[in-house]
Order: structure tokens, then sequence, then C-alpha cells
């Protein structure tokens, strides 16, 4: 009620405000009083008609108050007019769902992820699977998509909806029998990367050249694929070099992460672990990439369960090429706790080499700096300057201070009841205010490697710290 | 395996907070399940500041079940870290009246007993925990711990090594038997075990601050200084009091009647008592400094110990060289700022190593007292007129500084001044 109040007091100074009159809606929505809400939003059309949240708000009003067909018609309407606006398809894809229309439903909500991923939600897209909306299964309703950009449904999405990609597609029938997904072809590569030369040079010596010359490498008894393990900070961009990584090797990528593991019934977590694995192999080449792999190849002595004792088992023999063909399948793992792997996972054929991922560099840092201010109302940014300031920062650590400086950018646009651009001067501030998650993790890095490197595998650790044992 | 499982293998691999926010998701899921409700009651009793939110969250375990010995021996370990042993007490005894089969319990009520500093207690009741289960590495830590703090060697050697050889990967088993060899005064073997502790548990604070001691103690001044600590911890800290205010009795009464004998006798007691008194609190920072010395283990060092070392240790060295050099040179301004920085570091050892926040406050703003008298001391001197021409007001502010700093002698006895505050 107090954001209630303190909207119309902003209100009552910048009657015409149309981005506070939106927030009122919203506020009045979240407190369900749907009669002032929908005054707002009305108030918004009158003076701006087109306004897309206006009209997707009231939709969703109409739909709250059970008047569903009204607000799907209205929003086909909006979809039509407005296609490169995200929330407009994802709300459709509710109101389908609702309507038991899984498939449409899946066509929505992949529409808007496509726009807007930040919207992605695990729940709705189990409910539209489940409702029988399942990817691929049907080709769009116009599969003839516009490639001249024209403002026209469909046009966003070209390289999605190309019908030879659809016939290419690598994974799409057994990851629906898997009901897993995973991304086809990376769209990144090195040169999409800023900074991190270093590690990319790592890469290239311990992935992409002996790939690129298998039998030189065979000539010295050495093989290509195999286990690369990426280790380093939480937030530093190990997923992000992985995806790159399968982009400079042009290999298909399998994202696989914990909770598309992870099953509550003994032996199902071992079977699909066995099928991901067969799957990459049936489309080698392959790049499988396994987030927190430290889940999965925990150190046996921590398990308290058999169940999960079975799985590291499984995993093991999966990488073993002893037990399976893996030529052409390299398998990639990202960890923030390195240390917590089973040992047997460090042994050669398996994760034999490790690869450092430490916080962004300078270069990278400003290259993350411009992405999180692309699209936002900043003035005055010097990306270079700040991220000479935010040392040690992961990227997570930088939207935080994007965040930060937004938030008080936003206090003040409130009290003033206009637009209130975010200054450098503000990003150093909230970057004072932000500690860098890594440091935390370099303490923990810094005793393991002290006391627990009697191989030497946290050496790059050592080295990142400057110390010398 | 499931999310649970997950979180359960995160919290044994000491991954308490990652641990923690997926038993909030499972319980956001199932609300009703005290097991979970336990698991992260034990994950946020292991982390700082979350002590009475393990308090709550045991307690909404026993709320949905309250027949389960477990939930109460769990929330009397939780008592005793909140420094609650008399109520832990309770807990425990609610349990073992639950479930007397089990050693988990016992082994509670021994860490009870533990907090109240009752250490034949703790050997009593670890003792039964470990005879209904002979391989409860709880109890048989808690039994080694007892029986090296009652000075029963012999019994605590033979506890270590059936320690060690039932838990030889337990990293608390050798911190244990870290602190045991620590006890016989063998610095080396301490090292070894400390070593090893840390290889199993890198992130173990208690394997890190043992091998920090073993390192001290490889110098014959600072392993006096442990048989001292050693026996001082023999004693809850009532008698402790006790014993510091009789010695401290015991002292002024020798000193009077030596002053009746021979003043210049009087005279060199009172030195020999002033350098026992700094002996005592000088001892850890001292040995920081020869740690520093050490290319190789002042890498166990924590940034705080760094410090101290080099206030204590590098203020003594310098003011002790001041003070000769002035004296020996008849440098008043030397002199007195060697007198300062010595009397610097009696607060300084309090300061930058300090658990507590309140003490670190008090006693660094002392320091920081005593540093501003001395360079205005010094300054004053070298511009000014002889140490004894000094004008009352300084002369009156630098007693007072000094007598703040002889003040830290008996206010860093007190605990809340140099333990961390439970939360």
């Amino acid at each position: 009620m107090a954001d209630i109040e303190s909207l119309q007091q902003a209100l009552a100074v910048s009657p015409d405000n149309v981005p506070l009159l939106l927030m009122l809606g919203d506020a009045y929505m979240d407190a369900f009083s749907l009669e002032e809400a929908q005054a707002i939003f009305e108030q918004v059309l009158a003076i701006e008609p087109g306004n897309p949240m206006a009209r997707l708000q009231t939709a969703q009003l109409l739909d709250l108050r059970g008047r569903s067909s009204e607000a799907i018609l209205r929003l086909e309407q909006l979809n039509a007019e407005q296609p490169v606006f995200a929330a407009g398809w994802f709300l459709r894809a509710k109101l389908a769902l609702g309507e038991g229309d899984g498939k449409g439903a899946r066509e929505f909500y992949d529409k808007a992820i496509m726009l807007e991923a930040a919207l992605a939600s695990d729940e709705l897209l189990k409910r539209i699977r489940e409702a029988g909306g399942r990817k691929n299964s049907t080709p769009p309703p116009n599969p003839k998509p516009q490639r001249d950009g024209s403002n026209q449904a469909g046009a966003y999405f070209d390289s999605d909806f190309d019908d030879d990609e659809f016939d290419d597609d690598p994974f799409s029938d057994s990851d629906a029998e898997l009901e897993l997904e995973f991304e086809r072809r990376p769209d990144t590569d090195f040169k999409k990367v800023g900074g991190m030369e270093s590690v990319k040079e790592d890469i290239r010596m311990k992935i992409l050249y002996p790939m690129e010359n298998k039998e030189l490498f065979q000539a010295y008894g050495k093989k290509a694929g195999g286990g690369v393990l990426l280790y380093g900070p939480p937030g530093c961009g190990k997923t992000l070099i992985s995806r790159a990584t399968a982009g400079e090797i042009n290999a298909s990528f399998m994202s696989v992460g914990l909770h598309q593991i992870l099953d509550m019934w003994i032996g199902k977590s071992e079977e699909k672990l066995h099928e991901i694995f067969e799957l990459a192999r049936r489309k080698a080449p392959t790049v499988l990439f396994f987030d927190e792999v430290d889940a999965l190849a925990a150190d046996r002595k921590d398990m308290r369960t058999s169940a999960g004792r079975t799985l590291i088992n499984q995993f093991l023999a999966e990488m073993d090429s002893e037990s399976a063909e893996n030529d052409g399948v390299l398998v990639l793992g990202a960890t923030n706790a390195p240390w917590h792997l089973d040992s047997a996972f460090l042994r050669p054929g398996r994760f034999d080499r490790l690869i450092f991922v430490p916080p962004p560099d300078e270069p990278a840092r400003e290259e993350i700096v411009k992405i999180m201010a692309d699209g936002k109302p900043v003035s005055g940014l010097d990306p270079l300057a700040l991220a000479k300031r935010i040392k040690d920062f992961s990227g997570a650590d930088i939207k935080a201070t994007f965040d930060q400086a937004i938030e008080s950018a936003l206090a003040e646009a409130m009290k003033s009841g206009k637009i209130v651009p975010v200054t450098q001067k503000q990003l150093i501030k909230s970057a004072k205010q932000v500690k860098p998650s890594t440091r935390k993790w370099f303490e923990s890095a810094k005793n393991y490697a002290l006391y627990a490197n009697q191989s030497g595998f946290y050496d790059e650790v050592l080295d990142y710290l400057g110390i010398q044992k | 395996m499931s999310e649970l499982n997950h979180g359960l293998l995160l919290q044994d691999q000491g991954r308490l907070e990652e641990a923690e926010a997926i038993f909030y998701s499972v319980l956001a899921r199932e609300p009703e399940n005290d097991f979970v409700y336990s698991r992260l009651a034990l994950c946020q009793l292991n982390q700082s500041g979350k002590k009475q939110r393990a308090l709550e969250s045991i307690g909404e375990a026993i709320r949905l079940r309250s027949d389960a010995a477990f939930y109460h021996a769990v929330k009397s370990l939780i008592l005793s870290g909140l420094h609650k042993g008399k109520e832990a007490l309770v807990s425990a005894d609610d349990a073992i009246r639950l479930d007397p089969e089990d050693a988990f319990p016992l082994a509670a009520k021994a860490a009870a007993y533990c907090e109240l500093d009752q250490w034949a207690k703790v050997e009593e009741w670890s003792t039964k925990a470990l005879q209904v289960d002979s391989d409860h590495a709880m109890a048989a830590n808690l039994l080694t711990h007892s029986l090296r703090l009652q000075g029963k060697s012999d019994q605590n050697a033979v506890a270590v090594e059936q320690l060690l050889a039932a838990s030889p990967e337990d990293s608390f088993a050798h911190v244990n038997a870290g602190w045991s060899a620590l006890q016989r005064g063998d610095s080396q073997q301490a090292e070894t075990h400390f070593r090893e502790a840390l290889r199993l548990e890198p992130d173990s604070d208690a394997a890190r601050d043992g091998l920090l001691e073993s390192f001290r103690a490889r110098s014959w001044f600072y392993r006096i200084y442990l048989s001292y600590c050693f026996f001082m911890q023999r004693f809850t800290g009532g008698k402790q009091w006790g014993i510091i205010v009789g010695i401290y009795l015991a002292y002024q009464l020798m000193r009077r009647w030596l002053e009746t004998i021979n003043p210049m006798i009087a005279a060199v007691f009172v030195l020999l008592w002033l350098a026992l008194i700094l002996w005592v609190w000088l001892a850890p920072g001292i040995g920081n400094f020869l740690i520093l010395m050490d290319r190789s283990a002042r890498l166990a060092l924590k940034p705080g110990e760094k410090w101290q070392g080099l206030a204590v240790g590098g203020g003594l060295l310098l003011g002790v060289v001041s003070i000769a050099t002035g004296f020996g040179l008849s440098i008043d301004p030397l002199l007195l700022g060697g007198i300062g920085l010595i009397a610097s570091t009696v607060p300084a050892s309090l300061t930058f190593a300090n658990e507590s926040r309140k003490g670190r406050l008090l006693f660094g703003s002392i320091t920081g007292a005593v540093y501003a008298m001395t360079l205005f001391v010094v300054v004053k001197l070298s511009l000014g007129p002889g140490a004894s021409e000094l004008d009352p007001v300084t002369k009156s502010l630098g007693g007072f500084v000094l007598l703040a700093a002889l003040l830290c002698t008996w206010l860093g006895n007190v605990r809340t001044l140099r333990q961390e505050e439970v939360s």
C-alpha cells in the first residue's frame, strides 16, 4: 500500500507520466484492486493508444475476470501488431495453456523466449509439455518465415523456424524421447567472447588443436576428445566459454543441467545419463557439457546413499572409452568445487585436463559492462574506466552493480516523476557497495591449493593469487 | 538421486550455504518434512551467525515430530553452540529419555558439559556414548579432548591412538591428535597431524589454527606459554579468575615483603613480574611475528594475524632497540618512543586477531591512543625541550594512556571481549 501511496504522490506532480501510471497499475494488480488497475491502464491507453504494456495488462485483467476468450482476442491483435513484444507472446502461451492448447502454448512460449530469454520458466514449460506442447512436434503455423525483417509475426524467428534446420536438427526426436532439450548449434565462438585470452589459449592447446590434428596426436599416443574440466569461481563464464568452444569446433552442443538428470526414482537418473551419452555418441561430433559436475561426479566418500554412488559409477562407465565408444564426444564439465570430485574422475581418459577459468579480465569486464548497459538509460558511460574499478568482479557481481545503480536512479525518478538516467558516477558508487563474490571462492581455493594439492591440480590458482609455495 | 539427496551431498561436502538453499527449496514443496528441517538446522548450526536460525529450524522439526531423539540431540548441540550449556543439558536429557540406546544424544550431553567446562562429566558421557557405539567419532573426539584438558596424558595417548585407528580419514581426529602432541611438547608431531587434517579438510579453521600453534611452538618460549594455557584450560571460567587474582595477590604480598628487606630486590621482582605479564599477553603476537619470517608458514596466517604479528613482534623489537639506543645515547625521544611502542603491544595483541567486535573496538581504540600519544611526545621532544620538561598535561595524558594499556592485561581476561558474539 505504501508503494501505491508514493506512486500516487509522484503522479500528483506528473499526472501524464506513463511509466509511473504503469507502475501504479501493476501495484493495483498486485493488491488485487482490479477496478483501479483497469482505470489506470485505460488512462495510459488514452495517452498512448498503442502502449503494449497497458494492452497486455488489460488482457490479463480480462482473464482474471474470467473473460479468457476476450483476453485471447486482444492478445492476438497485440501480437500481430507488435510481434517483438515478448511479454505478449508469453501471456498468450499461458492463456493457450489455460484453454488446453498445449501445442499453441508451446509455439507462443518459444517465440517469447526467443525474444527475451529471461522470461524462461521451467514450471510453465513443464506444464506446457504435460499438455502436449513438445518442441518441434509440428511445424509452426506460418512456416514461411519473413527474411526481410518486416514487422510481421514470425519475422524474428527465421533461423529457428527454417524448414531445412528442422530436418537437420540432430536432437529433435531423441531429446523429445528423453524429455530433455538441448541447444542444437551454439551461436557463439571465441570471437564473440570478450577477453579471457589465457583461457582461450589454454582451450586451444588442450582441446581444439588435439581435435584438429587427431592423427598427429595419435602418432604420439595421445587421444583427441575425452574429458576436460573447467573450474573457477561462480559466475565467471565457464558456461559461455564451453559454448564458444563448441562453436569453434563446429560440433553439436548438449548442455546438461543437474535438474535434467536427477530423479527421485532409483535407477532413473542413471538411465537418463546413459541415454544422454548415447545421444551424444549418435550425433558426434558433440560437445557434452555438464554444469555443476561436482554433484554428478562427487567423491563417493561424501555420499550417504548407495543411489548416489551408482550414478557416479554410471558416469565413470560412460566416460570410460573401454566400456563405450566416445570418439568425437568431448565431455566438458564445469564446477566451482573441483576438490569435491571423486579422484577417479581425474584419471587419464576421464577429466584428465583441467582448465582454470578465473574472474573476467579487464577486456572481458569491459565487454560485460557494455552488454549490461545495452538498452538501459545510461548516460556518460565509460566502460573501460568502470572495468578498471571492478577488478575480481564476476559477471553476476557486475549485474548486481548495475541493478543497484538502476534502483537508485529509479528512486530518484519516483521522486521527480520523470526518467532519470543511470550515470557513470552512480555505477562507480554501486560498485563500491558490491563485494566481489569471487573472493570467498578464492579463500577456499587457496586452502585447497595450499594443503590438498599433492598432484599440482590447483597450481594455476596459486599462480593467479601470486603465491609461490 | 533426488534434490534432497543433492542437498545432503552438499552438506556432507561442507558446502553449507548451497545445501541450505536446497533444503529451503525442498521445504517450499514439502513444508511438513521434519527431516529436512533437522538437516537445515545442522547446516545453520555450522555457519557463522546462523545459530539462532538453527534453533528455529530444529524447533520446527520437533513441532512436527516431537518423539525423535535425534532432533532433541541436535537442539542440544545448537544450545551448546549458543553458550547455553544448562539448557543444552535439558534437551540432551530429553533425547536420552526418548532413545537411551543411541550414542548421539549421549555425545550431545557430553558436548553440553564441554560448553560448561566440566571436563570430568565430558569424559563420563562421551565414554557412555562410546560404550553404545565404539565408532562414534564425535564422542571419541570429545573424550580425547576432555582427557587432554584434565591432564590425563597416558589415557589421552591411548584414546588418540584408538581414535586415529577408527577414523584415519577424519580431519577432526587429526586435529585432536595434534593438540595432544602439542600438549606433550612435540610440535613436530603436532604439525604432521595438523597438516594431515588440512589435507583432509582444507577449509577447517580448527586444523589451520592448530597448524599455526605448532609453528609458533617451534620456539621454546612459546611452548612455555602453551603449557600455561593448557594448565589454565583445565579450569572453568570462575576458577581461572580465582587463579589470576590469587597470583596477583601473591605477587603484591611478595613485593611488599621484598620492599621491607631490600628495595632493589623488590624493583627487580616488579620488573620480572611485568616481563611475565608481557610474555603471557604478547606470546601469540610474537609467535605470529616469527611465523611471518617463514616464507612457507606465513601462508597459513590470516590478514588479522599478520597485522598482529607486525604490531606486537615488530613493535616490541623496535621498542627494545629504541629504548636501548635512547638510554645508551641519552636521546629522550627515542627512549620514550620505545616505551610507548612496548606499551602499545599489549592492546595491539588483543586487537587484530580478536574474534569479538566489541573487543576489537575497545582494544583498537586503546592501541590507537597509545600510538598517537607516543607520536605526539616524540615529535614534541624532538622539536622542543627534554623529557623532564614535558608539560603536566602531556605527562598526565601519557600516564593515562599507559594505564589504559596496562588495564588491558585485566580486560583481556573478559571472555565477551575476546570471543565472537554468537547469534
